[in-house]
């Protein structure tokens, strides 16, 4: 297996303990990943502004990885979901797509099919690898450990595209977490939106959601939140440091990447996990992987 | 006037016309649920009723969070999302109102070529100390080609939202 990853913005910026889990356990998996060059933004945060810009920016990575071959995987659901997107606009609509080629051939001298696929890890994890074989290589049974997971809204949404999980109740990720031995606690909020996309438009309606959830874990005394997202891992996280500092709340629920808690079962050291970039750290896993 | 009626044609598309007022959006949306000002069953019956222009000024119709929720819950499959995207592409185009945290994405994005560069200090895709910190965990140097994110930018005249 051989994919190309296209890494986005905030990940290689800001959660690098992101990127080295993802890496060492696709490594560890047999997952052969070449990072996407020449990159830019995959034009997420235009689809809702500029639906133009957005689809340009998007096809021009997707160009770019047209002439690599492999089919593309990301850490990220913003760039899943625009990548995707964009990709079956390029696939389905003639229309779009020779207007697009026409403007990416006069621009960057590329073009685009819509040939490729486009994952998530949690596509690759799940669908390609699979939870069998997963299993097969879990060194270390995390029985005992009580996970919440946050999978996070455009990896299921709009499902006329994402079409991976049930869109309202998604329950892969809990199946992904379960393989590894823990338990997936089930919880109210769990299918509620973190907020993130409501900074700097309504910074209140933002960390009145991540409240709700994390109040909730709070009283579950779960031992980490788990996410696959930039966006959520980076509103969970800071958003906690922000309540603790501006309203001196101290949640501390630790924010774990998925790749971090699938590396401890699949054996990889703890120290090649990245777990020093947490900001808020799970002790008791970190006790238990000494 | 005709930019309007071009634009109700749009929305039209997306099935607003369909909406008989259920009111489950507003129901299952995330935002509403925690801010009462914003109600996208009410924001869809404005438009069917009085047209678009008499949302465009609405400060609330930017609160959707975009997750989605409504439009896969929507029993007459209204795009309700998409409706809002076609909102702000209207309210950016006519220059009504920019919104402080699309102009930051667009300078980052158009002056660096990822969202997360031109934050404090100069701008740039990868701060120095960032890079360092990704070598010494043995991660590699991230190709961003900024220009391209430029040229996209300026083809759609999305810079506008830079001006003055
Ligand atoms: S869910 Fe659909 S039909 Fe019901 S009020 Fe909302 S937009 Fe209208
Ligand atoms: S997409 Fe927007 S309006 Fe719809 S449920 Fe989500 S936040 Fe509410």
């Amino acid at each position: 297996m051989r994919y190309t990853l296209y890494l986005g913005c905030v990940i290689p910026a800001k959660e690098l303990n992101y990127e080295l889990s993802t890496k060492k356990v696709f490594e560890k998996l047999g997952i052969e990943l070449k990072y996407l060059e020449n990159f830019v933004c995959c034009g997420f945060p235009f689809e809702s502004i500029s639906e133009e810009t957005w689809l340009r920016m998007a096809s021009y990575n997707l160009a770019l990885a047209e002439n690599i071959g492999n089919d593309i995987v990301t850490m990220c659901n913003g760039c899943a979901n625009s990548l995707i997107h964009a990709n079956k606009i390029i696939k389905e609509d003639k229309e779009k797509r020779e207007e697009i080629n026409k403007f990416l051939t006069e621009k960057f001298n590329l073009s685009v099919s819509g040939k490729l696929n486009i994952k998530h890890i949690i596509h690759v994890l799940y669908n390609d690898v699979g939870l069998e074989r997963i299993k097969e290589n879990v060194k270390n049974n995390l029985n005992g450990l009580r996970f919440a997971v946050h999978v996070g809204c455009h990896i299921v949404r709009p499902s006329s595209y994402m079409n991976f999980d049930n869109p309202i109740e998604p329950e892969k990720m809990d199946e992904l977490i379960e393989v590894t031995g823990a338990e997936s606690v089930n919880y109210i909020t769990k299918h509620l939106c973190c907020g993130n996309y409501a900074r700097g438009i309504n910074d209140k309606v933002s960390i009145t959601l991540l409240r709700r959830k994390l109040e909730e874990l709070k009283d579950l005394n779960v031992d980490a939140l788990v996410t696959i997202c930039p966006a959520c891992y980076l509103q969970y996280e800071m958003g906690q440091l922000e309540l603790r500092m501006k309203e001196k709340i101290n949640l501390n629920i630790p924010v774990l990447h998925y790749p971090q808690v699938l590396g401890l079962a699949l054996g990889i050291p703890v120290s090649e996990l990245g777990f020093d970039q947490n900001k808020i750290k799970p002790k008791k896993i970190l006790e238990q992987f000494k | 006037m005709i930019l309007s009626l071009k634009l109700e044609d749009e929305l039209k598309k997306l099935n607003s016309t369909l909406c008989y007022q259920c009111g489950t959006c507003t129901g299952t949306c995330p935002v509403a649920r925690v801010e009462e000002r914003f109600n996208p069953r009410r924001i869809i019956d404005k438009i069917k009723l009085y047209g678009i222009d008499s949302v465009l000024n609405n400060e609330e119709i930017w609160y959707c969070v975009e997750c989605f929720i409504c439009m896969e819950k929507c029993p007459q499959n209204v795009k309700i999302t998409e409706i809002f995207f076609k909102l702000y592409e209207e309210v950016i185009k006519r220059g009504i109102k920019k919104p402080r945290k699309y102009v930051g994405l667009v300078k980052a994005i158009y002056s660096t070529g990822v969202s997360t560069g031109a934050y404090g200090g100069k701008p740039e895709a990868f701060s120095g100390l960032i890079l360092k910190k990704r070598e010494k965990m043995g991660l590699p140097k991230p190709v961003v080609k900024e220009e391209v994110a430029k040229t996209i930018i300026e083809s759609t005249g999305l810079n506008k939202i830079l001006e003055d």
